[in-house]
């Protein structure tokens, strides 16, 4: 089993808080979308025996190609991959690209679940995001999908914003319920390096939101998916029965996925890659059929550590008796997990049952805290 | 040595010194315009972020003058008031000064004292009206400013701009006219006073040389009169943008040394240089030593990089002869240094340059000046940390260094100056009209209330109209008690402060309230209180950490995040454990940046 990923680099606007890659320079677009060809083509021998479930279109925003060059990049994954006939192929779909022919084009390519970046249904919030559709877009677009039929639809939404209240937060969950969609995910805004937010967090113009401010809207959040039977699945992300994304949930589950497309990341035989993130220099090193990838391959230690903090983030959590009895003869016992080595704090906050850990729910936003302090380190 | 001018750059900060230079570089061929970036001589990084001029910088310039040519050293120095010591040094190597004044700004503070630093060793002055392309630009108003204050002739003063070239062939003729060639005996024995130093880590030690008297040849056996310690001079030159080998330099030049010298110490700015074959009989005047301003401790943020901040801080003070440190432990931070700082800019400058230097990364404590405590016993002390005040119990008494400040402001703003430096326990001695609108006010203050951001609110309440320059006057008795800072209960000795009795509960609320926005929370809850002597004046409390994740691991980028979280186990840069609280060094320059 595999996922497939495209990386679309480009957006119409930056929004202030993002750095994903991406450019706003959309002159070199089929340029782009040629050289992803050439790099699928490029990888594929290397994929060959693989068996791919998923695609997706992410980046960046890959809802602004147009129909050509989604089935060209749609139609060099055939040719190349052995792609599987129910495979789920999403896209990550700006609420201002969701017209009715561009949802029916997509329809037609075989796309079967959308992630519609919604955000806020506020207009003076989107603004303050520098997002490029309004509140009146966000309410429709949804509709307009599940009218031509799209019935696997997951929401972005972000919570935690300055001056935001519990009251706001409650307000934009109760529109996003009337929506009636499969999956949500709702992000706690984080101040990133290198974004606008960044800067005016550091000039002091934006003051983040308190703590206190963001846990209480994150256990309102937890209440709110379990009352409408939604499954917090990771962190993040909340599904109804069987709407998990396939294809996110690769990445935590140490399947194996190929990532095309600058800034991309891939996972194969233990070995992580990813692109250079820059659009001239990923044209350039395709034309001259060069791959622009660096890499790591993953040593035990990486390997353990990794199993702990993808496993801290999802409800699966770890099965510390495999783990342990996988890397003793490689890290030793120092690395191995137990209660006894835990710190009264970070006991208290797992769910430990039959060798399982998992952060209990209403400590889950200090996974990052518990993931280090279990991590080996030589 | 008819056909040899040494001069100087001096101004106020920003009057447009190292500008003015690129054009005398340029007009002179001495580096070419490829070579040529704005503020060439600024060649530090950090003076090339910051702007400004840190170091003195000396280079040659050939000139043909009438037929002639003629040989210039240049030396361009820093308006910063923290480093007019780095002015005195430049004087001493020169027969003459450019007095650079903005045409737009006219005199202020540092214009003063620099000139009069010029004036104390006898150099010709050249003023100068630089910034003439500006349409703000008040060449009568100004000339006659420079007139008033100098006494020379307003056609003495020549308009220029170091922006357009305007004024530099003019510039150049009058240094060749009116400042006189060096007088020396070149058949004398050989005196070289060192006037700045270098450390460079391919070639050890170079120090920087005016040649007084008498010659000397690359070979020969040199001897540094007050270390007593003798050397080979295994290369001589002069300076250019480059260093420039030479056989010989004799009296007049400026040059360099190199002679193998390793250790930090064994070259002192101000040593005279004689040959061992045929020595000088008396050393020339060397420099003051400087009097550090303000102390803070400096502290590595590993506790097992101690001997090499040591190392590092000795090259530094090659670089730097004002810098000053003493070993000294903490309670809270382990071994360091006590070291004196000319300023804040001073200080500020010697942690970075550590850094980015050395790859120290340091921990500076509560900055703090220099008192003399009195115990009932009949002792003196001198305290340069607060630490080490006597306990109340056996103390008599305490005194403060004050100083002389002069300001230089528009009359409009003169009530707003007057209220901070009253706020600042300034009392107001003279109040001079310079002209009709530029008033000079002269007060008497506690330097501690004046090293720490005086000079930011002073620009802010004259809206950057009024300059500022100090001395120190005398030590005065005065009520001042120290302010604990205890976390979890537990003193931190690196975060106390002496601070007058009556402004005192007022601070230690607003330290509290400070620190609990720097200390980011942890995994525990902290207590943060403030207390002098036994009694607790002010608390507050951060609460343990209830989120630490990154919402979103996105596009499978796992590597980046499991690289987080690795660095997250190892601990934080720039923090130090204290207890077992990790304090980000924000915290120790927390008392200075309160409103
Ligand atoms: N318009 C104009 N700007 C100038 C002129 N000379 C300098 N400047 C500007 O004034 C600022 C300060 O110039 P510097 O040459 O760095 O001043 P400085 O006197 O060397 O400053 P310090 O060494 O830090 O004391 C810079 O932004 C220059 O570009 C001039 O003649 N005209
Ligand atoms: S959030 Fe999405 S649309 Fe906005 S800049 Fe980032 S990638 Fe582009
Ligand atoms: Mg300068």
């Amino acid at each position: 089993m595999a996922g497939l990923y495209f990386h679309i680099p480009f957006c119409k606007q930056a929004c202030t808080y993002c750095d994903f890659h991406f450019s706003t320079n959309r002159s070199n677009e089929d340029e782009m979308i040629s050289a992803m060809v050439k790099e699928l083509e490029l990888r594929s021998s290397d994929w060959r025996t693989q068996h791919f479930e998923t695609i997706y279109f992410g980046g960046g925003s890959p809802s602004i190609l147009n129909k050509g060059q989604l089935h060209r990049l749609l139609e060099a994954a055939y040719k190349h991959l052995r792609v599987d006939s129910n495979a789920e192929i999403s896209m990550e779909a700006n609420p201002d690209d969701m017209s009715k022919d561009k949802l029916q084009e997509w329809r037609t390519l075989g796309i079967s679940r959308l992630s519609v970046g919604l955000q806020s249904f506020q207009n003076k919030r989107l603004t303050w995001m520098n997002r490029a559709h309004n509140a009146e877009e966000a309410l429709a677009c949804v509709k307009r999908a599940q009218d031509i039929g799209f019935n696997n639809i997951s929401i972005d939404l972000i919570y935690g914003l300055p001056t935001s209240t519990l009251e706001e937060w409650r307000e934009e969950l109760a529109i996003a319920k009337s929506m009636n969609v499969q999956h949500f995910s709702a992000y706690i805004l984080t101040v990133e390096e290198r974004t606008a937010l960044h800067h005016q967090v550091k000039k002091g113009s934006v003051k983040p939101a308190p703590d206190e401010m963001v846990e209480d809207q994150y256990n309102y959040l937890c209440s709110w998916a379990k009352e409408n039977g939604f499954e917090h699945y990771e962190i993040s992300n909340f599904a109804q029965k069987g709407y998990r994304s396939k294809h996110n949930g690769n990445y935590w589950n140490w399947v194996d996925y190929l990532g095309v497309g600058p800034a991309a990341h891939s996972f194969h035989n233990k070995q992580r890659s990813w692109n250079i993130a820059h659009n001239i220099n990923y044209i350039k090193k395709l034309s001259e059929a060069v791959l622009p990838a660096h890499g790591e391959a993953l040593s035990k230690a990486d390997e353990f550590n990794e199993t702990i903090m993808l496993g801290l983030r999802k409800t699966e959590g770890i099965n510390v008796a495999l783990l342990n009895s996988n890397y003793l003869a490689f890290l030793g016992e120092d690395a191995l997990l137990s209660k006894e080595r835990l710190s009264d704090r970070h006991l208290a906050m797992l769910s430990i049952e039959d060798g399982i850990w998992k952060m209990k729910e209403l400590d889950w936003l200090l996974c990052d805290e518990v993931s280090a302090a279990l991590f080996y380190s030589a | 040595m008819k056909h040899i001018r040494n001069f100087c750059i001096i101004a106020h900060i920003d009057h447009g010194k190292s500008t003015l230079a690129d054009r005398l570089l340029q007009t002179t061929g001495t580096i070419s315009d490829r070579q040529l970036q704005e503020q060439t001589l600024d060649d530090m990084d950090l003076e090339r972020e910051r702007g400004i001029t840190i170091k003195s910088h000396a280079i040659q310039m050939n000139h043909e003058h009438e037929g002639q040519s003629y040989v210039l050293n240049l030396i361009d120095t820093p308006g910063h008031v923290d480093f007019s010591y780095e002015v005195s040094r430049s004087i001493a190597a020169c027969e003459g000064a450019l007095l650079i004044v903005d045409a737009t700004q006219g005199i202020e503070a540092q214009t003063i004292s620099n000139l009069y630093l010029a004036l104390e060793h006898d150099l010709e002055i050249i003023p100068i009206l630089n910034k003439m392309d500006l349409p703000s630009a008040d060449p009568e108003g100004v000339t006659d400013q420079i007139v008033e204050l100098i006494g020379c002739d307003p056609s003495d003063v020549i308009p220029a701009s170091g922006k357009t070239g305007q004024g530099v062939d003019a510039i150049l003729e009058a240094i060749i006219t009116r400042i006189p060639h060096p007088k020396g005996d070149v058949e004398a024995p050989l005196q070289a006073m060192v006037f700045d130093s270098v450390f460079n880590p391919f070639r050890g030690i170079i120090a920087y040389l005016r040649i007084i008297n008498g010659s000397i040849n690359s070979g020969e056996q040199v001897k540094f009169i007050n270390t007593d310690k003798k050397y080979y001079a295994d290369e001589i030159g002069v300076l250019g943008l480059d260093l420039i080998k030479k056989k010989t330099l004799s009296a007049g030049d400026v040059g360099y040394i190199i002679s193998g010298i390793k250790n930090a110490r064994d070259v002192k700015v101000g040593d005279t240089v004689t040959l061992v074959s045929r020595p000088c009989p008396a050393a020339v005047k060397g420099f003051e030593d400087v009097k550090p301003m303000v102390f803070a401790g400096i502290y590595p943020v590993d506790t097992e990089d101690y001997e090499e901040l040591r190392n590092s801080m000795e090259k530094l003070q090659l670089n730097d002869a004002s810098l000053v440190f003493e070993p000294e432990s903490s309670a809270a931070l382990g071994f360091g240094f006590r070291c004196g700082f000319l300023g804040m800019l001073h200080m500020e400058i010697i942690q970075e340059r550590l850094e980015r230097e050395f790859n120290m990364t340091v921990i500076t404590t509560v900055p703090n000046v220099s008192y003399y405590a009195y115990t009932r016993k009949g002792e003196k002390l001198v305290i340069n940390n607060p630490s080490d005040l006597p306990d109340p119990s056996k103390l008599e008494y305490v005194e403060e260094p004050y100083i002389k400040a002069s300001i230089i402001t528009k009359g409009e703003y003169v009530g707003s100056v007057m209220t901070l430096c009253i706020e600042k326990r300034g009392e107001l001695r003279n109040q001079v009209y310079l002209t009709s609108d530029r008033v000079e006010l002269s007060f008497e203050m506690p330097l501690g209330e004046i090293v720490f951001d005086f000079y930011d609110k002073l620009k802010t309440v004259s809206r950057g109209y009024a300059s500022f320059d100090y001395h120190p006057s005398e030590y005065k008795e005065s009520k001042l008690v120290k302010l604990d800072i205890l976390l979890n209960g537990d003193q931190v000795d690196a975060l106390s402060a002496l601070i007058h009795r009556d402004h005192a509960h007022n601070l230690g609320k607003k330290i509290c309230l400070k620190l609990k926005e720097l200390i980011p929370r942890q995994q525990f809850m902290i207590a943060l209180q403030a207390a002098i002597g036994a009694k607790i004046v002010a608390r507050e409390t951060i609460s343990a950490v209830r989120k630490d994740v990154t919402a979103k691991c996105y596009g499978g980028d796992i590597t980046r995040k499991r690289k987080l979280l690795e660095k997250q186990k190892k601990g934080k840069k720039r923090m130090r454990q204290v207890g077992n609280v990790e304090v980000p060094q924000a915290a120790f320059l927390a008392v200075l940046k309160l409103d």
